[in-house]
């Protein structure tokens, strides 16, 4: 359960963005989609406690992680929200092992046996234990994503954040990815947002679809009547896209 | 025979030696937290802080030594208590460790910012959501991809500090076998018209710093996580991949 209207203005020499950003979902997968420079990365790192907002309300679960009017900013390391960055942000000095066991460390970076377990666990349970030693470096595209969502689900987040968790796959491999880490999440039972620009994210996990554009969001859409569709989500997703765009265009010509 | 000297001619080495080593960890300490404090700010109070911190580099250190002078010297503003504390600074060697703190921190504040703003802030941005503290996230992830250009600047602190001259003098005086580092002693074996002093000195000195400098080169143009072991990792991954 999300509960998310927030306001944020970035001002740089190419001239300002305003994201305004409204969103009540209890959907248990969650796409935004939209193009790039739409809102959707600083979205999830407002959500995530990267980002302060100017102003909202941001609430997980009933939990309040931000609110202006009352002056409540909980700082990122107590909100609970698992985040993988656009290309996984794996610290590049750690073997896949402390990476994934960095949550579960002392504030020394020391591992406890049992935490050493559980990292194990995790790194089995994404079936990338034999590469524990590995460095970031050392690893293929899709071997780094899986050690970074067990890094992620290390935390024991309460939802789950992934910025464009495929596109920095080459296009066979994603196939193949989107399929694994969509049933790996399922076993895991947490409600996850997704963003893409890709209509195949989309279908394959949109129960709802929120669709940015220019800072805005336009459009929530109940999608878990097109949930493994194939082309009628494709073809719904591209219809609403056109209507936007209308609409966008009658906006300035207006 | 040598050994009949009142100073033996080793003195000087290892005085510099001393006092730029306990400078360099003096000024690496400070500066680190300094540097992690301005890491990443741009208000005009940081940039008067910045300022401030750079001042010694551009300073001549006659300069510098009388700032030191006017703080810690019998008359200084820290004077008095130092007195009561029974802490000697002026013509002692610890003197001489102030002095060539000063004189080394912009050069260790300046390198260490750098590299601690050269990580990949998205490093950080992933260790908070994973709970991480501040300083968690500084110790184990910041400081460990920055810890190259750290000791790069150390190192170029440390061979400042060997060769540090007029601050030195200032504070610490030019006694034989007490304050007198290399530079001090070069300058009163040319004074004295001792030649042959003076060049070996001259020399040894040249040498040291010499070497400094190129380990430092070497630490900072040898590439993060491009060691033999990644090489070897990198070739089992194509293995596999065959």
């Amino acid at each position: 359960m999300i509960s998310l209207h927030v306001k944020k203005k970035l001002r740089s020499s190419h001239g300002d963005f305003t994201l305004v950003a409204d969103v009540e979902s209890a959907a248990s997968h969650m796409v935004f989609f939209g193009a790039s420079g739409s809102g959707k990365t600083l979205t999830l790192q407002m959500i995530a406690g990267l980002v302060r907002p100017d102003s909202g309300y941001i609430a997980v679960d009933g939990d309040v992680l931000f609110d202006s009017r009352s002056r409540i900013n909980r700082p990122a390391r107590d909100r609970h929200v698992g985040y993988l960055l656009q290309d996984y942000a794996l610290f590049p000095h750690m073997s896949a092992l402390d990476n994934v066991g960095f949550a579960l460390s002392g504030p020394f970076g020391r591992l406890s046996p049992a935490a050493r377990k559980r990292a194990h666990e995790l790194l089995e349970r994404f079936e990338v234990d034999r590469l524990w030693d590995r460095l970031p470096g050392e690893m293929s595209g899709g071997q780094r994503q899986r050690v970074a969502l067990a890094r992620a689900l290390a935390a024991e987040p309460r939802i789950l954040l992934l910025d464009e968790p495929f596109s920095a796959l080459d296009p066979l491999l994603r196939v193949r990815m989107r399929g694994e880490i969509r049933d790996l999440l399922s076993d895991w039972q947490i409600p996850v947002t997704i963003i893409s620009h890709d209509p195949d994210d989309v279908e394959a996990f949109a129960d709802m679809l929120v669709i940015f554009s220019a800072g805005r969001v336009c459009r929530c859409e109940d999608w878990s009547g097109y949930r493994d569709r194939g082309e009628r989500s494709k073809k719904a997703l591209l219809g609403l896209v056109q209507d936007i765009n209308r609409e966008e265009h009658r906006a300035e010509v207006a | 025979m040598f050994w009949d000297l009142p100073v033996p001619p080793w003195f000087p080495i290892y005085l510099s030696l001393k006092v730029a080593g306990l400078a360099t960890i003096v000024a690496l300490i400070s500066g680190l937290a300094v540097a992690r404090f301005q890491m990443r700010r741009k208000s005009f109070f940081s940039k008067v802080l910045d300022a401030l911190c750079t001042l010694p580099m551009i300073l001549p250190p006659t300069v510098l030594g009388y700032y030191l002078i006017l703080l810690v010297g019998r008359r200084g503003v820290l004077g008095e208590w130092l007195v009561e504390m029974n802490i000697e600074v002026i013509f002692t060697w610890q003197g001489a460790v102030i002095a060539a703190t000063v004189v080394v921190f912009p050069l260790i504040y300046k390198s260490a910012r750098a590299a601690l703003e050269s990580v990949d802030p998205r490093y950080e941005d992933a260790a908070r959501t994973l709970g991480a503290s501040e300083a968690k996230i500084f110790f184990l992830v910041t400081l460990p991809l920055a810890w190259r250009g750290i000791l790069a600047g150390s190192m170029l602190a440390f061979a400042r500090g060997m060769g540090e001259f007029g601050a030195t003098l200032m504070v610490a005086g030019n006694i034989p076998g007490r304050t007198q580092t290399l530079a001090l002693a070069i300058y009163d074996a040319f004074q004295a018209g001792d030649d042959p002093k003076a060049l070996s000195l001259v020399l040894l000195t040249s040498f040291i710093c010499l070497t400094i400098l190129v380990a430092a080169d070497s630490f900072l143009s040898a590439r993060i996580g491009r060691g033999r072991r990644s090489r070897k990792g990198a070739k089992q991954v194509q293995k596999e991949a065959a």
